[in-house]
């Protein structure tokens, strides 16, 4: 992300916000208070440099739809760090601990202008379009800005030795082509408008699962797809990702501290790319996964004690290796090589000796041992006569087998394509999707979604902003104005 | 002079024939009078009208048929400084960069 100067910051495009912007009908003072005065200072006092930091009084009249819900959503309370550092630490410890987070957390949270109106403060701030509002925020300058060390690296491909997420590789898709408005501002969309549509998550992985994979894949999850692996594996007995994501960021022993002045900060003592299938400790109807995807959190016993003695002293009753869908989806894996690539192999599987070559052996326990896999499941006995049994009923089902997985692979052709170039993509698949081998997997129900999507996704994604602004305006009175 | 007697006649009958087709054209006229002009009933639970608003907070009511609210920009002395580039260049203080964090973050 370029370094933005503190001019231009504060640097108000005066053509396009009043020729875009419907805000533009609304005086500054109203908004951020001060004075409209020329002395500086004097039009300074009092001024609020973020109206919505209380998005209810700030954005909430004209907004109603969405304001209430932003200000109780996870991007605005965190309270998904609530949730996992309290669960590790007994009541009496929360007081403390909450002091800690004014220093280390709340600066992360996002309020509606930190999208809308200007970078997140957490980056650095600064207008993004001259004081525009920007009805879908540039997925760079926002999204991934807070989201980076993780989600940015894992998507954009920038973990060396590992290709980007397939759909934005392929589908050009930018976050809000799954995680959609609902979702960031803490809105269940299964509630009718006229009623509370909180969606009272207090963990991103708490409450209903979304996106879902599914969304757009519908025909190619499960039996019924005509995939043999998916026929056999199901939809319940693992996440999507375990066959279709590749090594992610785990990290450990962050600590925090602060300098006398009261400037916070944190080291990370150490984080590696790494994979591993461990078995699922969030099991429920939503994720009713026996095994997923997990990473190793930065967290550590003693990571806040500059703030005082033993304050995760039920440090283990949450794990520290938890559940996690890294954003690096790719249709062909190493776990996707045969089927010995995970049964009775236990390269990918979180074993108890994972724990000690990453140092972590003292983490043998509580929770962890809910997660920590003793060996890799071995083939079932009878897997020749399962497969050709799923394999006579999709023929007879009249499927093709050809839809995509191991088995359509090699019917296309797969076979020379089974090497480095067809795991890691190539650099056929951006420009090719048509004639790639990916599209009878990815296609169907989600090329209508990525056809929509590379539209506006490539504005908001590739930072086109005046397109993007151009095209935020034949709906923006819509939005604006809580239209529906 | 019998003669002389229809004429006369026929001369009234034509007469009054005329006056009330006048007076029969008269009711079609325009009708130029009119009642005294009366204060429109006001209704107190009536939205202002939004032109007279200033309040941003009600500024959503747009002008029938325009698609834009009539609330009137004031804060020029606000927006004159905020769109002067060279004036925000001279006026404006690099924050002190300390990043003491290492690691992902």
């Amino acid at each position: 992300m370029p370094p933005v100067e503190a001019w231009q910051k504060v640097f108000i495009d005066r053509e396009a916000y009043f020729e875009q912007d419907v805000h533009s009908y609304i005086n500054c003072t109203t908004c951020h208070a001060g004075q409209n005065v020329d002395d500086m200072d004097a039009a300074h006092e009092g001024m609020i440099a973020d109206p919505a930091a209380d998005p209810e009084a700030g954005c909430g009249d004209c907004h109603p739809d969405i304001a209430p819900y932003a200000a109780d959503s996870l991007h605005f309370t965190l309270q998904g760090y609530d949730t996992a550092i309290y669960q590790r630490s007994s009541p009496e410890n929360h007081p403390t601990l909450e002091h800690m987070e004014s220093y280390h957390c709340s600066a992360c949270h996002a309020t509606c202008g930190d999208c809308h109106v200007s970078q997140p403060n957490a980056v650095g701030g600064g207008f993004l379009e001259g004081h525009v509002f920007v009805q879908t925020p540039p997925m760079s300058r926002t999204c991934t800005a807070c989201h980076g060390s993780r989600v940015k690296n894992e998507y954009y491909g920038l973990n060396e030795g590992y290709p980007g997420d397939v759909h934005l590789r392929q589908g050009r898709m930018a976050c809000e082509d799954c995680h959609d408005g609902a979702q960031m501002h803490g809105i269940d969309p299964n509630i009718p408008l006229d009623e509370d549509r909180h969606l009272n998550a207090n963990h991103r992985y708490n409450g209903d699962r979304e996106p879902k994979c599914e969304s757009c894949h519908e025909d190619e999850i499960g039996v019924g797809s005509g995939i043999l692996e998916h026929e056999i594996h199901g939809t319940e007995l693992m996440s999507c990702q375990v066959c279709h994501s590749v090594s992610y960021t785990n990290c450990k022993n962050c600590h925090v501290d602060k300098t006398e002045d009261d400037v916070p900060f944190y080291t990370v003592e150490d984080h590696w790319l790494g994979f591993f299938i461990g078995r699922n400790p969030l099991q429920n109807n939503e994720r009713p996964y026996r095994y997923v995807t997990v990473r190793h959190v930065p967290v550590d016993i003693n990571s806040f004690d500059k703030y005082g003695d033993n304050l995760l002293d039920q440090f283990l009753s949450r794990p520290t290796w938890e559940y996690a869908t890294p954003h690096n989806i790719q249709r062909n894996t190493p776990q996707t090589e045969s089927c010995d690539s995970c049964h009775g192999n236990d390269e990918f599987f979180l074993t108890p000796d994972k724990l000690a070559q990453y140092g972590l052996d003292s983490e043998l326990g509580g929770a962890n041992l809910d997660v920590v896999v003793e060996h890799a499941p071995p083939l079932p006995e009878n897997a020749d006569e399962l497969v050709e049994r799923i394999k006579a009923r999709i023929e007879a089902e009249g499927g093709t087998l050809e839809g995509g997985g191991m088995e359509a692979e090699g019917a296309q052709g797969g076979e020379e394509l089974s090497g480095d170039e067809a795991f890691w993509g190539g650099g056929e698949e951006e420009n090719a999707p048509a004639e790639n081998a990916d599209e009878s997997f990815w296609g169907g129900g989600e090329e209508e979604n990525t056809d929509q999507s590379a539209e506006s996704a490539d504005d908001a994604f590739w930072g086109g902003g005046d397109e993007g602004g151009a095209d935020n305006t034949e709906n923006a009175d819509d939005a604006f104005w809580g239209g529906n | 002079m019998k003669k002389h007697y229809i004429n006369v006649r026929w001369s009234l009958l034509v007469a009054i024939g005329l006056l009330v087709l006048a007076a029969a054209l008269s009711g079609c006229a325009a009708d130029t009078t009119a009642p005294e002009l009366q204060p429109r009933p006001t209704d107190e639970n009536a939205p202002t009208p939004v032109a007279d608003l200033v309040e941003v907070s009600d500024s959503g009511m747009e002008m029938e048929g325009t698609g834009t609210p009539e609330v009137e920009f004031t804060d020029f002395a606000c927006l004159d400084c905020h769109t002067d580039e060279e004036q925000l260049k001279a006026l404006a203080v690099e924050p002190e960069k300390e990043n003491l964090s290492e690691g992902p973050g």
